[in-house]
This record gives structure tokens, C-alpha cells and sequence, in this order.
């Protein structure tokens, strides 16, 4: 009888020593335990030796014609390397050495550096970009920024949609060292574009011979930026190593960096107050008064990006301009940034963040000494307006909001959107004496019902991709999905069937938008500001604040880590400190 | 047995068609899908991405092509993790789940019986009072408060443990305890009672009667009819466990499959939902099958015919 007990016991034990097996012999640490299916790593100097940077989440794709996200661009970044390269202070030559634009704007040919290398050492050529560009207008390929290219490419919207050839598109290898572009129109900002992830090279036989994902794989993610991948572990971590074949290793100190996965705020912030991180950003609300007087690793950057309230123009209450100026005029942005989200944001007064720039560099919402921007479409930063608000209200009808049917705000689950929701409701009731009922969503339900316009007010948020206003405002146009306020003066059958209701003042932003695009300069400058005026002048969105992009370095432990203008970490000339 | 055992195999072939019929209907019928998570994309390049998913098919003949695959053991693409298969997915996350869930079922089944026997045998005694009020807490802490407080005292406050992931065999011992702290109490709790519930049986007194020592009396007659409803628990659980928790993995900061499932569902990343859905189907109705035929071993009146 005992014998048979014991037996169970120990067939139980056996069969947990089966499936945990390999733990017996645990010591090997987790770095080392995917040797099956990754390479042995090349480790001159040791894991120990490696920047330890949370990326915080594992990334759809590093694939620079395919990446559409934040967090695949900061892998990118430091990875691969286009013809100009983003900088904190806007673009430099990079892979390209020189270029010369034709007079009329439309012509790029671009000079490559010569002897330049992959990271498996074939050699880098113009070749290699006039492939990767071709790539990004393939609709096979289906890449979610395929609209970057195919926007100012000759023939790559018509390639893309089938109606012209890949031979027709605007961008060819002359020889190996020569790249020459054709734009359909003048673009101002082409040079920024050329730094952006869509319009990086990546490697025809690779791609071709192992298809998508081929970034995943530290033997085919070929790059030709300051590091390579060496590994990756999905969800847990991903190992880069300094790139000698980079045509300025020379300047690459580090010798690798660990890209962690680790999703949880608090548990990253904790690896690094103890010493096993050293680059964070994003960093959760909760803790940000406490490291702002205890820390001073701790640093808020501006972020080209805007929070903000959308008013559903084809609802029946919100279709009046006086009501979406009365929510918009109540709001107390200056305490909003203060006591709600507590991350040194700037309060807005329009839609185009502070940090972009006009044609001659000057800052299109300059900040004051107070690091206020000026009062602006009736929004003063420092206060609501609440006896305007409540007038317009009174005039549009609704005295004191009576009257009125009920009002909902929208927003995606989530706790730090769930306080900003509580927040407005708040001011609505104290400055309008509306009641507005707050609903939520899981995001990808929220996506399709702000897009469907199947709300009153909804949060929104945009962050720019790249340095210049036009990332934010093709945001309203007509044949844009991401128009959440359905505010079209024309039907759009593709992109948005479901909007019947047109705004015939809308076609003031969709002409300014269209000027912007055949003009430079100081006359560009002024379709940009005038599609914006149109815009803020029918109050279709509310914003509210500036993103800021919250961040620790270790400084007692690495310098020279750089952030990009768009906030992409860039660790090419990061150095630990010994 | 054997007879039993091929009635069960083809049940389960049954139960998991089912589970991927049922995933499948309720997958398709929640609001939004892969398209939804990421800006608004134009209607081509929309087109163009949900025909290089095989979105633009019907429901039916997607079906098919999941039920096809399936058949094959190939569980597919993801449809946000670019390139990834389902397949590595899980080879790469379950061994972190497994082996938490592993140690954690070994350390309940000797710790829980253990402390539960104690228990029973020093009933209303100061040890019993002290693993009751114990497991209590147990049972009702949640994880994540119990995690998070392992973390402050072990990690931040003591430096004994690290911080985060899953290297070396001190990362398991926070996610192991955190994981295991419910059943542990309620393993506890489970053989407390039902070794005290034993002990008032005739059979029992009998054997004391005939003189038997006191040892004798509790290991081969109390026990054996004891662990009946624990081994019942224990099936359920090691799968439960095996699993992998969300909560656990979020706050060690470790990327096993319990944090995968969660967050493949709030992506609507369709072919992971699908994929690890069935395969935590099949490790439940295996775990089910082995407890099933363990009790053959521990209780003679049990016969599958």
C-alpha cells in the first residue's frame, strides 16, 4: 500500500522532471539558452560590457520598409541608416555624401559615400536604396507607410495601385555611388523623408530569400547602420553589437546594447534603480514627481505630438461650432498639465505642436519664458475662458447646458486616459455645467468606432513621424481614415463610405493642404499656417496639451546618448562610463 | 485501460476540435480585428495588407484553411509579429512558463500535503493555527500585491534577487512562490480536511484498535484515501499553472506564454489567439488524461472499462 503511494509520488515527480528537465541544470543564464536557434553571438566584450536599454515592448517588425511604429524606429535607428540621418537638430548627410536638387526642386541625385559595407561585408550601393524604395511602393509587400513614398515618387502611386509599372518609378541607381530621384511636385521636406525608416535600405537577395521576418533572424538581418543584431528572443530580449563594417565605426564606442522587452512601468523603473538598466523612457505617471525632485537622470523632452479632444462635426449637438467652442474654451489646460498629467507637458492652443518649424527655422508656436505658448483661437494656455464658453453655449441654445441631450466622452482603456477623462469631465461640469458621461473601450474597438464616427467627443492623440507640420495636419483631409471628426467636404467611396455628412467649410483646410503642396517656402509656410487656422477656426478638435517624452539615462553609468528630433534614442555615439 | 485510454485519446481529438471551432466564433464576433490596432492605413494599402493575411477571404474558407494547417501542426503567421510563426512564438515563451509552472506544482504538491497533514494531525494546535492563517492569506492576497511586496523586500530592500527576467535560477524563485500561492493554500486547506474527514472513519479506528502504530495508521491507511480529492485538484492545477500567469510574468518582467495569450486577445493578433488557444487545450486534456489514469494506482476501486 505504502509502495503504491510513493509510486504516485513518484510518477507525479517524474513527470515534472520531464517537462522541467532542462531546469535541473539551470545555472546557464537565459542569454545563452536559445544557442539552438541563434548563432553563437560574436561577444568581444561580453554581455557585461552592453548598454542595457528597455524598448519596453517586442516590436511588430524592424524591418525598415514595413515598420510603421515608435519603438521598431528606435531599433531601426540605431541599425540601419539612410541617405540623411535624423539628428536632434534636424538632418545630416549619412549615407549619402552630398546631393544636388535641380531648380525646380524635383530632381534629387545623391551622391553615396564610396567603399561603404553591409554588416555581413557585400558592399552598400545606390542599388540597394533604388530596391528598397521600389519595395515600399509594392502593394504585394503591403507596407502600412507605403504612402510616404508613393506620395512624392513619380509613378509609385501608380505602381501601387496597379496602373503602372516598377520600372516607372522615380528612383534609379545610375552607377553604384549615384542615386537619382524624381518627385511629382517639389517637397520641402524630402530630406527629412529620406531619413525616415520607409526609405532605408535593405537587402534584395535576403529579403527575396527569406521573406518577411527576415529581420528576426540574426543571420539574415543584414543592416548597414552602427550595430547588427546578434539576437533575439521573442518578448524577452534583443542583442545588437557594434557593426564594424559601419562606414564610421570608428566613432562607435559601445560594444553592444541589450534591447529589453519588459512591458510593466514600474518593474523597468526598478531594474534600473537598481543598477541593471540604464535607458528608459515613457516613464509611468505615478512616479514622475517623485523622480522629478529625487532624480536627476530624469529628463522631459519636448515630443512632436499633440493630445486632443475630437468632436464628431456630423453629430447633431456637436455640428455647431459654438457648442465644440464652448467644450474647447472650458478646459483649464494649465491645470491640466499641472495637476492631472503631472509630465512637464505644454498646454496647446493649436493643433501644430511647439518644436516645429517654418521654412526659416523659426518655431511655429514659439513658447514664452514660461514656456507658454501665446494665446491663440480664442485658447488661452494659462486659464479657461469660461465666460465665453458659457456665452457660446447660451447662444447655440443650451443656457447652462440645458437642454441639452447626453453628452459622452470616449477614450481607450487605459488608466493614465481614464484620469484625463475624469479631469475634463470635471472641468465640463464646474465651467458649463454640462453632465458628460465618460464610456470606454478596448483599444481596438475604440480605433473602429472613432473611425466608423460612431461617437460625440473622443480623446485623440498624434505624435509626428517625421520634422514637418504636414505629419500632423494630413491628418484632416478629405481621403484621410485617421479624420476621426468626420470632417469632409466631399464624399470619400474608398476610405470612408460611411461619411454622408459633409462640411463645406472644410474644403477652406483641404485647399490650403493642396497649396502647401505646389508652393515652398515663405508661401508654403503660410498654406501650412492657413490649412491650421482653418482647422482651429471651426474648433474641430480640441487640444489640449503637448506630448512630452519622459526619460532616464543613467549618467553615472553611460554619455553621449543622443534623441533625436523625433525622439528616437540614438546610442551610435553612447559610451559606458568605466 | 488501453480500451479507455484510445475511448479518451479520440474524446480529446473531439474536445480541442471544438475549443478551435468555438475560439474561431468568438474571435470573429468581438468588435475590431488585426486591421484596427494601428493608424488609420488607405483603403489600398488596407486591401493590400488584409489580402496578404488571407483577411479578404470568407469566414468559412478561412476556417478551413486554419482547420487544414492545423492538421499539420502548423498553427501559422502572426499577424503582429511580422514574420514570426505561432509556432516559434510559443517555442519561445512556454519553456519560461513551464518551468515556473513546473517547480511551482512540485513545491505545492510537497509543501501543500505536507503542511496539510501537519495541519490535520495538530489540529486546533498552535502549528494548525499558524498554516491556517497563512493559507488564508494565501488564498486571498492577490498576486500581484504578493509580487510586488516580494520584489520591494527581496529585491530593492535586500538584493538578494534580481530585479527582472528570467537568467539565472534566483529569477524563478519570486514568479514560482507568486504563482503557486494560491494552490498552495488551497492544497493545504484541501488535505487538511480531508485527512481530518479520514481520520473519524471506522477503518480507522479499526486499525488503531488492532494496535498498529500511529505512523503506520496515517501513512498507509489515512493517507491513501486522503489524497483523493487533492489528486483530483492537482490535474486542473498543474495545467493552470503550466499555463502561465499575466500577472506574475508582467511584474518579473519575464516573457513567458501567459502574458502572449493576454496580450495576443487585446491585439487581435487572430493566429496567435488561435494557436495558443489550442495548445493550452491540448496540455489541459493531457493533464486531465495522466490525473484520470493515476487514480488507477491510488484507488484499487477505480476501474476504467
Amino acid at each position: 500500500m505504502l509502495k503504491r503511494v510513493l509510486s504516485l509520488l513518484l510518477v507525479l515527480a517524474m513527470v515534472f522532471s520531464i517537462s522541467v528537465g532542462c531546469a535541473k541544470q539551470e545555472p546557464a543564464p537565459a542569454e545563452e539558452k536559445p544557442a539552438e536557434e541563434t548563432p553563437a553571438a560574436e561577444t568581444p566584450a561580453g554581455e557585461e560590457d552592453y548598454l542595457v536599454w528597455n524598448i519596453a515592448v517586442d516590436p511588430e517588425t524592424w524591418d525598415p520598409t514595413l515598420n510603421s511604429a515608435a519603438d521598431g524606429g528606435h531599433i531601426i535607428q540605431n541599425m540601419f541608416e539612410g541617405l540623411t540621418k535624423e539628428t536632434h537638430d534636424g538632418v545630416e548627410a549619412a549615407a549619402a555624401e552630398s546631393w544636388d536638387i535641380t531648380n525646380d526642386g524635383k530632381t534629387y541625385t545623391f551622391h553615396l559615400r564610396d567603399g561603404m559595407k553591409w554588416s555581413d561585408g557585400q558592399p552598400l550601393t545606390a542599388k540597394d536604396f533604388e530596391y528598397a524604395w521600389k519595395r515600399a511602393c509594392d502593394p504585394a509587400v503591403a507596407s502600412d507607410y507605403s504612402f510616404l513614398v508613393t506620395t512624392y515618387l513619380v509613378g509609385g502611386a501608380e505602381y501601387f495601385n496597379g496602373t503602372g509599372t516598377i520600372d516607372q518609378i522615380g528612383v534609379k541607381a545610375l552607377d553604384d555611388l549615384t542615386l537619382e530621384v524624381n518627385l511629382k511636385f517639389p517637397v520641402a521636406y524630402f530630406l527629412s523623408l529620406t531619413s525616415f525608416y520607409t526609405y532605408m535600405p535593405v537587402r534584395q537577395d535576403i529579403v527575396e530569400a527569406n521573406g518577411e521576418g527576415w529581420e528576426k533572424n540574426p543571420e539574415t538581418c543584414i543592416s548597414n547602420g552602427a550595430f547588427k543584431m546578434t539576437e533575439y528572443q521573442t518578448g524577452s530580449h534583443l542583442t545588437m553589437v557594434k557593426n564594424e563594417n559601419y562606414w564610421d565605426a570608428a566613432n562607435v564606442k559601445l560594444a553592444g546594447i541589450k534591447g529589453l522587452m519588459i512591458v510593466e512601468g514600474t518593474t523597468a523603473l526598478n531594474g534600473y534603480e537598481n543598477g541593471e538598466i540604464q535607458i528608459l523612457d515613457s516613464i509611468t505617471i505615478e512616479q514622475i514627481p517623485r523622480l522629478q525632485k529625487e532624480d536627476p537622470n530624469f529628463v522631459i523632452y519636448p515630443h512632436i505630438g499633440t493630445y486632443y479632444v475630437n468632436f464628431n462635426v456630423d453629430n447633431e449637438v456637436f455640428k455647431d461650432v459654438r457648442i465644440r467652442k464652448a467644450f474647447s474654451l472650458a478646459i483649464d489646460r494649465k491645470q491640466f498639465v499641472e495637476q492631472v498629467t503631472k509630465g512637464g507637458q505644454t498646454p496647446a492652443t493649436g493643433f501644430i505642436p511647439s518644436g516645429m518649424i517654418f521654412s526659416d527655422g523659426s518655431d511655429i508656436r514659439p513658447l514664452d519664458e514660461n514656456g507658454m505658448p501665446a494665446p491663440e483661437y480664442g485658447i488661452d494656455p494659462t486659464k479657461a475662458n469660461v465666460e465665453e464658453a458659457k456665452a457660446l453655449l447660451a447662444e447655440a441654445g443650451y443656457p447652462d447646458g440645458k437642454g441639452l441631450p447626453k453628452i459622452t466622452f470616449l477614450y481607450n482603456t487605459n488608466e493614465n486616459n481614464k484620469k484625463i477623462a475624469e479631469a475634463l469631465q470635471g472641468m465640463w461640469k464646474q465651467n458649463l455645467g454640462v453632465d458628460v458621461e465618460l464610456l470606454n473601450q478596448d483599444w481596438a474597438v475604440f480605433q473602429e468606432t472613432r473611425r466608423a464616427g460612431e461617437y460625440m467627443m473622443a480623446r485623440g492623440g498624434w505624435l509626428g513621424d517625421y520634422g514637418d507640420p504636414m505629419t500632423m495636419l494630413d491628418l484632416f483631409t478629405v481621403a484621410s481614415g485617421n479624420n476621426d471628426p468626420q470632417w469632409r467636404y466631399a464624399e470619400e467611396p474608398n476610405g470612408a463610405p460611411h461619411d454622408k455628412t459633409l462640411n463645406p467649410e472644410q474644403k477652406e483646410f483641404e485647399d490650403a493642404i493642396s497649396q502647401s503642396l505646389v508652393t515652398s517656402g515663405k508661401d508654403r509656410d503660410a498654406a501650412l499656417k492657413a490649412a491650421e487656422d482653418s482647422l482651429m477656426n471651426n474648433m474641430v478638435i480640441a487640444p489640449i496639451y503637448y506630448y512630452t517624452f519622459t526619460t532616464i539615462v543613467d549618467s553615472s553609468k553611460v554619455e553621449g546618448v543622443e534623441l533625436t528630433l523625433t525622439n528616437k534614442w540614438d546610442f551610435t555615439h553612447a559610451e559606458l562610463i568605466k | 485501460m488501453a480500451k479507455y485510454i484510445v475511448k479518451r485519446i479520440i474524446s480529446a481529438i473531439i474536445t480541442i476540435w471544438f475549443i478551435m471551432t468555438l475560439t474561431f466564433i468568438l474571435m470573429n464576433s468581438i468588435p475590431g480585428d488585426p486591421m484596427s490596432m494601428g493608424k488609420a492605413l488607405q483603403p489600398e494599402v488596407e486591401a493590400a495588407v488584409r489580402a496578404k493575411y488571407g483577411l479578404d477571404k470568407p469566414l468559412i474558407e478561412q476556417y478551413l484553411t486554419y482547420l487544414k494547417n492545423y492538421t499539420h501542426g502548423d498553427f501559422g503567421v502572426s499577424f503582429q509579429k511580422i514574420g514570426l510563426t505561432t509556432n516559434r512564438i510559443i517555442a519561445d515563451g512556454f519553456p519560461y512558463s513551464l518551468k515556473i509552472g513546473g517547480w511551482s506544482s512540485l513545491f505545492i504538491i510537497v509543501a501543500g500535503i505536507g503542511f496539510g497533514i501537519i495541519s490535520a494531525l495538530k489540529q486546533n494546535k498552535i502549528p494548525d493555527r499558524v498554516m491556517m492563517i497563512v493559507s488564508t492569506l494565501g488564498a486571498t492576497v492577490p498576486s500581484f500585491v504578493f509580487a510586488t511586496l516580494f520584489l520591494y523586500v527581496f529585491n530593492r530592500k535586500l538584493g538578494w534577487v534580481p530585479s527582472f527576467g528570467a537568467g539565472t535560477w534566483k529569477h524563478y524563485i519570486g514568479p514560482v512562490l507568486c504563482i503557486g500561492m494560491f494552490s498552495l493554500a488551497y492544497v493545504t486547506r484541501l488535505t487538511r480536511t480531508s485527512v481530518l474527514d479520514v481520520l473519524q472513519q471506522d477503518y480507522i479506528r479499526t486499525a488503531r484498535a488492532k494496535g498498529l502504530s500511529e505512523g503506520v495508521v496515517i501513512i498507509k491507511h489515512a493517507l491513501r484515501n486522503a489524497l483523493i480529492p487533492v489528486v483530483t485538484y492537482l490535474g486542473p492545477m498543474i495545467a493552470s499553472l503550466i499555463t502561465g500567469s499575466f500577472v506574475v510574468e508582467k511584474v518579473f518582467g519575464i516573457a513567458g506564454i501567459g502574458s502572449l495569450f493576454t496580450t495576443s486577445i487585446t491585439n487581435r493578433d487572430y493566429t496567435l489567439i488561435m494557436g495558443i488557444t489550442v495548445f493550452f487545450g491540448i496540455f489541459i486534456v493531457i493533464a486531465t488524461l495522466i490525473v484520470d489514469v493515476l487514480y488507477v494506482f491510488i484507488d484499487p476501486r477505480i476501474k476504467y472499462d
